[in-house]
């Protein structure tokens, strides 16, 4: 007898049956992520006539800036995978469609999340590396030191621009790249939640929209708390460089709580969704 | 057998109740015609049915099983097709090929059949066809998966006359002892001769509920220029004849049952129809 929340067989004709139906969409998904991808990397060089590529450099100019930007691109394409998550309740049309389909919840669930998350993941960095190869063509063409131009380490991407040989990476480095993934990881979370929450329309910009008053409305009552319970004094951060494991480690097991959490939440509320929005 | 059980619904707090304490037993076998006015609660229930909307209070039970929560295997008995749809972007046989993999009873070869009566044929690309070429595919496919239970809302709407025919001849084709459909509709005379069943709402109640022979032994239905014939009878409304009237049944004589005129007078006089009949409605409130 199939166990009614997950049978392989019913799960894989789902998923082929949602990859074939929104093929064109997710194809196009790749192209933006990649095309963003060459922006990032062959528009610099380009813009500055390759003078940033001489010969007495140790590294490749490109390797921090693409690092950087690996981790506001994630950001970026988690929100908006997460925006996708729940994107095939619109039009109108096909909520019946989708709801009444013969597979289980979860099973369209993890179709959605394989595809919006670990499938994002993997164009996404897929198109990074693609991207910084065809930079490395283009600089080797037309820079004067060609040479300096290399294809990016894993862990430059990966790292998220921990700027240090693979051997010397200790615990901070490690907790403090947990804990970019798990904000990434819970941006996913948040606007899949957004997406189910407002699937009518525009799921996107009111996530976003909600995310600003609720970021407003918690940064008041810090300030207000700080205020009633400390008077007058001046709020002055201080580093501390012994705290730093301890804010990375919270920092990385907040994140994937909220992850987790926020996932869960979205379940939830798919599970209890109708053809027609009642929140 | 589908069961619904004292299912009430509104679509906000706000508004008004759709529907209120429904009750309703449908038996396999049976082509139930859904019939009522706009806003009397007709899409609301298949989409409760069907499991697409949830009921503020009540169940719609299959085989004892709630439709609501949408379990695979129950899902994989009922199929809606309802007034408003999408059909992806891809070819006919690879949409066929996809979805059908989902209905385990699923037939591409029963398809392309029910294609034929609505004269479709070949692989076109479901996005380039008309909306009422779209209806005929989404139907078909319907039909090919052999659900048991089957909900079509406005089925004729977008059809064209050979449309609405071939439509009748593959509803009529294709009924089985083991199957319900239930075709919700306010274009009675797209209908008429198909329904075995005939259910009559308004203002979110059933007010008629009753088999085809069961009205045919009851009741005639005929057209008359005898202005006496027409003052007597249970009800008369004009027509090119004179009058379309129904009469009591009293001599046992069947003739062919006149929806509208059935639909007209249970909207008007519920009482008056109701009382023709010995007994009550199985589950009229």
């Amino acid at each position: 007898m199939k166990s009614p929340t997950f049978d392989t067989t019913r799960f894989s004709k789902y998923f082929t049956c949602y990859t074939a139906t929104n093929s064109r969409r997710l194809w196009l998904y790749a192209a933006i992520i990649l095309i963003t991808w060459l922006l990032v990397c062959i528009l610099p060089p380009v813009m500055t006539l390759f003078s940033s590529y001489s010969c007495d450099l140790p590294a490749d100019p490109a390797w921090e800036t693409e690092g950087t930007w690996a981790f506001l691109l994630l950001m970026l394409f988690t929100g908006l995978s997460g925006a996708m998550f729940y994107s095939s309740f619109n039009p109108r049309g096909a909520r019946v469609q989708v709801l009444t389909a013969p597979a289980s919840s979860f099973e369209k669930f993890l179709t959605w999340f394989i595809i919006y998350f670990f499938g994002m993941i993997a164009v996404f960095y897929a198109s990074a590396f693609i991207a910084d190869l065809i930079r490395v063509g283009v600089v080797k063409a037309f820079a004067a030191c060609p040479s300096t131009a290399r294809p990016i380490p894993a862990l430059e991407i990966f790292g998220l621009a921990i700027d240090k040989p693979f051997d010397q990476i200790n615990a901070p480095d490690v907790l403090q790249w947990i804990g970019f993934y798990g904000l990434a990881l819970s941006n996913f979370a948040i606007f899949a939640l957004g997406s189910i929450v407002f699937y009518a329309k525009n799921a996107f910009i009111k996530t976003i929209g909600c995310l600003v008053a609720l970021n407003a409305a918690l940064s008041y009552i810090a300030f207000a708390s700080f205020k009633v319970f400390f008077g007058n004094s001046s709020f002055e951060p201080r580093f501390d460089p012994e705290v730093t494991i301890t804010s990375n480690c919270t920092l990385a097991a907040i994140s994937i709580i909220v992850f987790a959490f926020l996932l869960w939440l979205g379940y939830r509320r798919f599970k209890e969704a109708d053809i027609v929005n009642r929140w | 057998m589908l069961e619904i059980n004292n299912v009430s619904y509104a679509y906000s707090r706000k508004a008004p109740k759709v529907l209120d304490g429904f009750s309703l037993s449908l038996a396999e076998g049976g082509v139930y015609g859904l019939l009522g006015p706009n806003g009397a609660g007709k899409s609301t229930l298949l989409n409760i049915i069907a499991g697409a909307l949830t009921p503020a209070t009540g169940s719609v039970k299959y085989d004892g099983v709630n439709t609501r929560l949408r379990l695979p295997d129950t899902m994989a008995e009922i199929f809606i097709v309802p007034e408003e749809f999408n059909l992806p972007a891809m070819t006919l046989l690879n949409y066929a090929r996809r979805y059908g993999a989902l209905y385990p009873r699923f037939s591409l070869e029963r398809m392309l059949d029910h294609l034929k009566t609505f004269e479709i044929t070949g692989n076109p690309r479901l996005d380039a066809l008309s909306m009422g070429q779209k209806k005929k595919v989404f139907m078909s496919f319907a039909m090919a998966c052999d659900t048991r239970i089957l909900l079509m809302d406005e089925p004729t709407n977008g059809l064209d006359i050979p449309g609405k025919a071939a439509f009748r001849r593959f509803v009529a084709q294709n009924m089985a002892d083991d199957r319900i459909f239930i075709i919700s509709t306010h274009q009675v005379r797209d209908i008429d001769r198909l329904l075995d069943h005939i259910i009559i709402m308004d203002r979110h109640r059933v007010i008629f509920n009753r088999s085809v022979a069961d009205i045919q032994s009851r009741l005639i239905f005929t057209e008359t220029n005898n202005r006496d014939i027409a003052n007597s009878a249970i009800h008369a409304i004009p027509s090119i004849a004179g009058a379309s009237v129904i009469l009591p049944n009293t001599d046992n004589s069947e003739t062919a049952i006149n929806l509208e005129l059935l639909f007209d007078l249970a909207l008007r006089k519920p009482d008056t129809l109701n009382s023709m009949f010995n007994d009550k409605n199985d589950n009229e409130l």
